[in-house]
């Protein structure tokens, strides 16, 4: 878009955030006022991170057998891992070691390029080995469906998502470049986290099912003119022989129609387009490269959408990954299916330190990567239940997310590696300090410098990961 | 084919324990027979349409109308026989006020829509509603499959339903019920009772608390008082949540399990535990179960049984939460005032407080029928009158009802009339991979036979699920998952990005290929070839106005298409009938209604 363009359209460049759902019939929820200067706390770090990259690891993840493994077998019955890199203080499992897009010609030459296992760069990741949904609630939240809303909106039956709240949070945000448009949050797949109501409900995140070819026509490139101008007839012909009370929606709908030729630009750029075996690098790395990183699943190709997005000023995208709820048959179906994880774990560290970010430095530099679960798993004091499995109940290895974290402002801040508290190897009772979940989530609101004052007032952000 | 052989294969390990035709496995099958719970001879579809009584002063609508004595002689004198009708009119003609003129294309295609999910075409309109009274018209509705079908998705949409969270075979089983209540097999409170102990219910929620809070939110639209909730939660305290190995899917599956909370170590029920098992509140209701030979420790050391083993007379036991609020008043003006919603889109049961008092003495007369209250809002005034034009007050019951409408109804509207190729989803099998990859052939099979439509076979022979419409409805709020909220509905640029982009590849204006045959965008003597003249502009405008927005085109109308079709210099039929289908399918004439 040139600058004429945008005197003609007389466009807002910052109205995206705003005009993400201008209108919802959506019922408001009640909630209880508190002044935000008491509940405006903030990190040193705040506003250091431009993206957030949040997967999770559907189904409820057994936490104790992959990030929290240095436990007894009943916890974790994959043993813990070998070795792992020099300086790590968490403890990986035997799984993390799995790393078999490694091997072969690709792998060496993801080795040249430094890839390595997970284990062999858990120095760079830190783990917070007890985050809670309610820490101070008496027992685990292991049900699908109230620990599920937990994880995704911080609360049991909360009506709003974390990744509404982001682009709720940075709505003031400015344009990533002169030229750019202001792009919301993306929840790529799993709509739970792009819930809103009330006065959230415009903030909600776009849904993405399947990249962006949804989203990237363009009407006036598609259409004659009399074609647009019966298009155009039609509508202002319905909207003015309606009721005028019942007109809002429909000016919503013309409104939000006019604004998508702005944005159509940017989603026909062919850089999005990342199912396209290019060799050509972009900010770096090209799709080709990306795809021999990540591998080829359908988490790889929303990171590497996601990446994309990034360089258009995307701040977080949210993704599901895997299918863990393995109440039978994960003694021999979890070992296979982490592999995945991992590639995704070590190709993401790869990547994001590979490509150079249109601000400057490397995404890595820029970005913060999290991944979590609605809830762990147990086999209630068992290594596997009777099917071989594990199941969710109230207990600790219900209870605890051991949540891998990486990025750069923690491995400046001299934090790859750390393990944020602990747990007892033999009850799992925690050792160390114990988070809670939707703090965390502030953390990352406050590290992108968003809003978070309506969030959560009894939970505050904290500094630990970048102290 | 290879769908047959599937098929084929399960059908010879197939046993009486589990069909992939209807899985259902559950309360539902021990209640509604044949018999229906009312006649059917639905009043109230033919009134007369009253006139305002002349007054001096129309209402102010800052406040609302008050009838005096006069106004309610008048509204007596009318005789009104539709619930709504009478319940309205001294809001509405006893005080002066006029509706707005019924126009038969515009109710009519409000009909379809919120009877069976999807826009008529003129045809249908002109079949379904000329020459007939608008009860005849809502009963011939109300007698489709389709009718059932979407109050199916309703009801999954208000129980969340998610195979995650609740075994697969417990929501076969409710989905039957649903279908049952909207037969008038089953009477309203019969059908709460059921899912007041149903698994979707109790299995979806964890705690005694968590259910009655579900069950009051269901059935009685607002939260359990202080006192309610502790009563009512000792009812809930036997359920108890666990998992069952399903021997044909290869899966385990999440189920309600009962438990034994007032049965003490001894095996004793003490006076002290038959209290927390004990609801008073609304009269004596006990609810123990003590443990028997089908009971068994879990891994848990709990002792529990599966409640796929209960006994009729234990499920009837169970219901109690649900039949007690069904002797609340609120019970029947809850569901009066669901309906209203689904209906009109607005909450006239709060506005006008005569209107819910009305249905609830016409659905008591019907026993209970569902069909009665959705028949009696279908052809009242209120409902069926226009929305288009002015009226002197804001009174939201003086002019028709105006709502967006849900995905799965845009999409599967533009399906059946353009012929577009799109799978569907299935609401039961909220996860259908899942399924897919138990590595067994029932899962395989429950798939097949479910609405969503397997595409292909990859290199290693597994089938996948074609995701092309939930793909298109998900990012707009339907096809919901339900593991966290459910549907919605939102206007945004880029939901209307998403509306467009599958307008044009429906369309296909710039004819790129894999659009709808140009046959459905055509009227039926003219060909893609033809040349266009104004004449024939005319008549395809003319054509797909009446073909997706099922009504007739004005003077005003054909005269501008006349001028577009001069425009379109050199145009043969298809290259004017494709960006035309695009300007009338993305028209917002199709996404509200």
């Amino acid at each position: 878009m040139n600058d004429d363009s945008k005197k003609k359209s007389g466009f807002n460049r910052r109205s995206f955030l705003k005009g993400v759902g201008l209108a919802t019939a959506s019922a408001a929820v009640p909630h209880v006022w508190i002044p935000s200067e008491a509940h405006a706390q903030q990190t040193e770090a705040r506003g250091s991170v431009k993206h957030f990259i949040y997967i999770r690891l559907s189904g409820g993840f057994r936490f104790t057998a992959a990030f929290n493994g240095e436990v007894a077998s009943r916890f974790n019955p994959f043993g813990k891992a070998s070795s792992k890199a020099e300086g790590a203080e968490w403890g990986p499992s035997s799984l993390l070691e799995r790393a078999p897009f490694l091997e072969g010609d690709n792998g060496a030459a993801l080795r040249e390029m430094g890839m390595g296992s997970v284990t062999e760069i858990a120095d760079q990741i830190a783990v917070i080995p007890c985050v809670d949904h309610e820490p101070t609630s008496g027992s685990a939240d292991g049900n699908h469906n109230s620990g599920l809303q937990r994880f995704v909106s911080g609360y049991a039956g909360n009506g709003t998502g974390i990744f509404t709240m982001i682009n709720y949070a940075l709505r003031d945000r400015e344009p990533a470049t002169e030229d750019g448009v202001v792009l919301p949050a993306f929840v790529l797949g799993g709509s739970g986290m792009a819930n809103g109501t009330g006065k959230f409900a415009g903030y909600r995140p776009p849904v993405l099912q399947d990249g962006f070819s949804g989203f990237g026509f363009d009407a006036a490139g598609s259409l004659p003119e009399w074609a647009r101008n019966m298009s155009d007839g039609m509508d202002t012909r319905y909207f003015n022989k309606t009721h005028r009370i019942a007109r809002p929606p429909i000016d919503a709908y013309l409104q939000s129609r006019e604004a998508t030729k702005r944005y159509a630009e940017i989603f026909n750029d062919p850089v999005l387009d990342v199912r396209q075996q290019s060799d050509e690098p972009f900010d770096g790395l090209s799709n080709n490269q990306l795809r021999m990183m990540l591998g080829d699943s359908g988490t790889a190709r929303n990171l590497m959408l996601g990446l994309r997005l990034f360089h258009f000023g995307c701040p977080a995208i949210y993704m599901n990954q895997g299918g863990y709820d393995m109440h039978s048959g994960e003694e021999e179906g979890l070992p296979g299916r982490i592999e995945q994880l991992n590639q995704i774990i070590s190709g993401l560290n790869l990547a994001l330190k590979s490509m150079t970010h249109p601000a400057g430095g490397t995404y890595w530099d820029h970005t913060l990567v999290m991944f979590g679960s609605e809830f762990g798993r147990t086999a209630r004091g068992g290594r596997f239940n009777s099917a071989r499995g594990s199941d969710h109940g109230g207990d600790n290895a219900t209870r605890w997310m051991s949540m891998p974290v990486m990025g750069g402002i923690i491995e400046q801040a001299g934090n790859g590696g750390r393990s944020f508290g602990g747990t007892s190897a033999e009850d799992l009772n925690a050792l160390g300090k114990v988070y809670s979940y939707r703090g965390l989530m502030k953390t990352v609101m406050d590290y992108m410098g968003g809003d978070h004052s309506e969030f959560f007032p009894a939970d505050e952000p904290f500094g630990d990961l970048t102290r | 084919m290879f769908g047959l052989v599937i098929l084929l294969a399960a059908s010879a390990c197939e046993d009486d324990r589990f069909s992939f035709d209807d899985p259902a496995r559950g309360p539902a099958d021990l209640v509604g027979g044949q018999t229906k719970v009312s006649n059917g001879d639905f009043f109230g579809g033919n009134d007369e349409l009253p006139v305002a009584r002349p007054v001096s002063d129309i209402p102010d609508d800052t406040a609302p109308p008050n009838c005096g004595t006069s106004c309610e002689a008048y509204c007596d004198a009318l005789q009104l026989t539709n619930p709504v009708n009478r319940g309205v009119c001294k809001s509405l003609w006893g005080v002066g006020l006029e509706h707005q003129p019924i126009v038969r294309a515009e109710a009519c295609r409000r009909m379809f829509v919120d009877a069976i999910g999807r826009f008529p075409t003129r045809d249908e309109v002109v079949a379904t509603c000329d020459g007939k009274t608008w009860g005849e018209v809502a009963i011939s509705l109300i007698n489709r499959d389709d009718f059932v079908r979407l109050n199916k998705r309703h009801w999954s949409d208000r129980l969340l339903y998610d195979t995650q969270a609740v075994s697969v075979e417990r929501i076969y089983d409710m989905d039957n019920l649903v279908a049952k209540l909207y037969r008038g097999t089953i009477a309203y409170d019969e059908f709460a009772a059921v899912v007041s102990a149903h698994p979707v219910l109790t299995r979806r929620h964890d705690t005694p608390e968590d259910r009655t809070d579900a069950l009051f939110a269901t059935f009685m639209g607002r939260p359990p008082l202080g006192t309610e909730l502790a009563d009512m939660s000792r009812l809930y305290g036997t359920w108890f949540n666990g998992y069952y190995d399903h021997p044909d899917l290869g899966m385990r599956l999440p189920d309600a399990h009962i438990q034994y909370p007032c049965v003490g170590e001894d095996g004793e029920v003490s006076d002290e535990l038959r209290a927390s098992c004990t609801s008073v509140l609304w009269g004596y209701h006990e609810l123990i179960f003590t443990p028997d030979i089908r009971s068994r420790v879990d891994e848990n050391g709990n002792l529990t049984m599966w409640s796929g083993i209960l006994k009729a007379e234990e499920w009837e036991k169970l219901q109690a939460p649900g039949q007690l609020l069904a002797t609340q008043p609120l019970f029947w003006e809850k569901a009066v005032d669901d309906v209203l919603q689904q209906y009109l889109g607005y909450d006239l049961g709060h506005q006008v407080p005569a209107v819910r008092d009305e249905l609830v003495r016409y659905f008591l007369e019907f026993n209970g029928d569902m069909r009665a209250l959705h028949f009696a809002v279908m052809t009242s005034i209120p409902y069926l009158q226009s929305t288009l034009g002015n009226t002197p007050t804001d009174y939201r019951w003086t002019f028709g009802p105006h709502r967006q409408v849900d995905p799965e109804t845009w999409v599967d509207s533009i399906r059946e009339m353009t012929g577009y190729e799109i799978s569907t989803c299935d609401h039961r099998l909220t996860r259908p991979d899942e399924f897919l990859e138990a590595g067994s052939l029932a899962g395989v099979a429950l798939v097949e036979r479910s609405n969503w439509q397997i595409r292909d076979v990859d290199d290693e022979g597994n089938v996948r699920v074609d995701y092309s419409y939930r793909n298109t409805v998900r990012p707009l709020g339907g096809c919901p998952d339900n593991t966290n909220g459910g549907r919605f509905k939102i206007i945004s640029i880029l939901t209307t990005a998403q509306q467009l982009n599958f307008v044009n590849q429906v369309c296909d204006p710039s004819f790129d290929g894999n659009g709808a045959s140009i046959r459905s965008l055509l009227p039926r003597d003219v060909s893609g070839a033809d040349n266009l003249t104004p004449d024939l502009a005319e008549e395809i405008y003319n054509y797909q106005v009446g073909q997706f927005l099922g009504r007739l085109t004005t003077e005003e109308e054909r005269a501008e298409v006349r001028e577009y079709g001069e425009q379109c210099s050199g145009c043969t039929a298809a290259a004017f009938a494709r960006p035309t289908c695009f300007a009338v399918l993305s028209t917002a004439e199709m996404l509200f209604y």
